[in-house]
C-alpha cells in the first residue's frame, strides 16, 4: 500500500511509476499505445485506493428493493461492484464514511477531508501566508509541491506578472497568487496612467496544468485526491480538487490554454462580472465539461467550501464538517 | 374597458421585451451581471474614432494595424449578450521590409485578433492581446488611446501578461510589440 503521511507534508517517493508514458507531463502527442487502461473497463493501477473506474456503475434492478440501489448478480442483490458502495444499516447501498459519491455514481475519497488536513500543516500555512502578503505585488508567486515533499518556490514571469509554474511527472500542487489590480503607469504616452486588472481565479491555463497533474496522477503513485491546485488572492483563497474519472481528461478534447482566454474573459468580464465563482463554474460547464472538477473556497477562518452551480444557474456553497 | 385591456397588455409586452443596454463607456463601471439579453452598445459612437488603418515605427520595426468596430453577440452556453466593441489586425515588417507576422486576413473570431475588453473612464481603450508564440508568454494588454483633435495620432501602449502554456518548451518568447514605451500611430 503506498500512502503519505497525510499531517506531515507528503513524500510518495517510495511508490513505483506505473508505465509512465511519454505523454502525460507536458506532451500532449505521446500516449502509450500499450497502456490499455485508457481504453473502458476496469480500475487503474494506483494501489492506495483509489480506483479510476472507467466502466460504468450499474443502475439499480427492478428486481431488487426499490431505493437499495442494488443490483443482481448471481441471483443475489448486491451493491453495485463499481461503485465502491457498501449496505447500510436500512439495506441502503451508500458509500462509507470519509467519500462522497461522484458524478459517475462512484464512491471516492471526500476532498473536504483532504483540504482540512492540508490546511492544518504548518508548511503549507506558511506559505499561503506569505503569499497572502504578496497579492499587492505587481507579479504572481508561488510553489510547487513534488511527490517527495520538496517545495519549490516559483518567480519566474517572463517579464510579464504570470507565473511560470512547470508541471512535471513529480508534481502533486500548486499554489500561487492572483494579485490585485494595479498601476502600470503610462504605458501609452498619453500623459494618463494605465490600470491592469487580472482575474482573481484560476486561469485556462492554471486549470489545465491542474489536470495535468491529475492525470500524471494515474502514472506516478501519487493518490489523486491529494493532487491539487491553489491560487491565494485578496478576494478569496480556492483550490481544485478531482473526484472524476481520470479517464475523462481526454487531451485530444482539451484546447491549449491560450485557445479559452477569449471565451474565459467573456464569462469574467462581462456577463459575470460581479461573481468570479459563478462565472468560473460556468466557464467550466460550458467549455471544459469533464464532471469532478471540484472548486472550494478556504477561509481563513479554516472553514472550507464547496461551490457548486445550481439548477438554476446561480452559485450553491456547502460546508466542509 | 376592452381598450385598458388591450393597453395593458400591449404595455407589459413592451416592457417585457425591452433589454438591458449599456453604453460601451459606462460598462467599466457596471460591476453587476448582465441580464440576459443585454445589450454593451456603442451608443453614443465613441469607438468611431479608432476604426482604421494606423501606422508607426519602434525599434526599427514598422507597424500596420487594422481597427474595426463589430458587434459580438454571445448566446452559446450561459452567454447570453451582444457587445460593440473594436477589434485590431495587424501587419509587423523589420527595417528591410520583411513580414514578421501579419494577422490582417485573419477572420474576426481568430484568438489572435486582438480583441477590445472596456473603455476607461479616461477614454482610453484597453484590448486583450495574443500573439502567435502566446504559449510561449507572447500575451498581454494593449492600451490606445485618440486625444489630439484631428484624431489622426493614436497612442498604443502595451502590457506583458507571459502566461505560457503546457506545450511551451522552449522557455519565454521575445515580445514583438514595444515594451519600454508606448507607440505612437498615424492615421491612414
Amino acid at each position: 500500500m503506498c500512502r503519505g503521511n497525510p499531517v506531515l507534508y507528503l513524500d510518495f517517493s517510495h511508490c513505483s511509476n506505473y508505465q509512465v508514458p511519454d505523454g502525460p507531463s507536458g506532451d500532449n502527442t505521446n500516449e502509450n499505445p500499450n497502456d490499455n487502461q485508457t481504453s473502458g473497463g476496469g480500475t487503474n493501477n494506483n494501489d492506495d485506493g483509489d480506483s479510476t473506474v472507467t466502466s460504468p456503475v450499474e443502475l439499480e434492478d427492478p428486481r431488487c428493493p426499490p431505493g437499495s440501489g442494488k443490483v443482481m448478480i448471481d441471483d443475489v442483490c448486491v451493491c453495485p461492484p463499481n461503485s465502491n458502495k457498501i449496505e447500510d444499516a436500512n439495506g441502503v447501498c451508500n458509500c462509507p464514511e470519509g467519500k462522497i459519491e461522484n458524478a459517475s455514481g462512484i464512491c471516492v475519497e471526500d476532498p473536504c477531508r483532504y483540504i482540512k488536513l492540508q490546511i492544518q500543516n504548518p508548511v503549507y500555512t506558511a506559505q499561503a501566508n506569505e503569499l497572502k502578503t504578496k497579492t499587492g505585488l505587481n507579479q504572481e508567486t508561488g510553489y510547487k509541491q513534488n511527490k517527495d515533499g520538496t517545495q519549490v518556490a516559483l518567480n519566474e514571469t517572463n517579464g510579464g506578472h504570470s507565473l511560470t509554474i512547470p508541471i512535471d511527472i513529480n508534481t502533486v500542487g500548486y499554489m500561487h497568487t492572483h494579485i490585485n489590480g494595479y498601476n502600470a503607469g503610462d504605458l501609452d504616452s498619453d500623459g494618463v496612467d494605465d490600470f491592469e486588472k487580472p482575474i482573481k481565479m484560476f486561469s485556462p491555463a492554471d486549470l489545465l496544468k491542474f489536470l495535468q497533474i491529475v492525470k500524471n496522477s494515474k502514472y506516478n503513485g501519487v493518490p489523486t485526491h491529494l493532487t491539487y491546485g491553489t491560487m491565494i488572492s485578496s478576494s478569496g483563497n480556492y483550490t481544485l480538487r478531482f473526484t472524476g474519472v481520470i479517464d475523462d481528461i481526454d487531451v485530444t478534447n482539451l484546447k491549449k490554454a491560450a485557445v479559452y482566454k477569449n471565451d474565459y474573459k467573456r464569462y469574467f468580464e462581462q456577463q459575470f462580472k460581479s461573481n468570479k465563482e459563478r462565472a468560473f463554474l460556468h466557464f467550466l460547464k460550458d467549455h471544459i465539461n469533464i464532471n469532478g472538477i471540484d472548486l472550494y473556497r478556504i477561509r481563513d477562518n479554516g472553514d472550507v467550501e464547496k461551490k457548486t452551480l445550481k439548477e438554476n444557474g446561480r452559485v450553491d456553497t456547502s460546508d466542509c464538517e | 374597458m376592452k381598450n385598458i385591456l388591450i393597453g395593458l397588455i400591449v404595455l407589459l409586452t413592451t416592457l417585457s421585451c425591452k433589454a438591458q443596454v449599456i453604453a460601451v463607456e459606462d460598462f467599466e463601471n457596471h460591476n453587476q451581471d448582465l441580464e440576459d439579453g443585454a445589450y454593451i452598445k456603442d451608443i453614443n459612437n465613441v469607438l468611431d474614432k479608432y476604426v482604421g488603418t494606423w501606422t508607426g515605427t519602434y525599434s526599427s520595426k514598422n507597424y500596420e494595424f487594422t481597427i474595426i468596430k463589430f458587434t459580438e453577440n454571445n448566446t452559446n452556453g450561459s452567454l447570453n449578450y451582444k457587445v460593440d466593441l473594436l477589434l485590431m489586425k495587424y501587419k509587423i515588417t523589420d527595417s528591410t521590409g520583411t513580414e514578421l507576422v501579419n494577422t490582417l486576413g485573419f477572420s474576426n473570431d481568430n484568438m489572435f485578433v486582438i480583441r477590445g475588453d472596456y473603455v476607461t473612464s479616461n477614454d482610453t481603450y484597453v484590448l486583450s492581446y495574443q500573439g502567435l508564440d502566446t504559449e510561449c508568454g507572447q500575451n498581454g494588454t494593449i492600451y490606445i488611446s485618440i486625444s489630439n483633435a484631428a484624431s489622426d495620432v493614436m497612442k498604443l501602449g502595451f502590457l506583458v501578461d507571459g502566461e505560457m502554456g503546457l506545450d511551451c518548451t522552449a522557455g519565454g518568447t521575445i515580445q514583438i510589440l514595444p515594451t519600454t514605451s508606448g507607440l505612437e500611430l498615424t492615421k491612414q
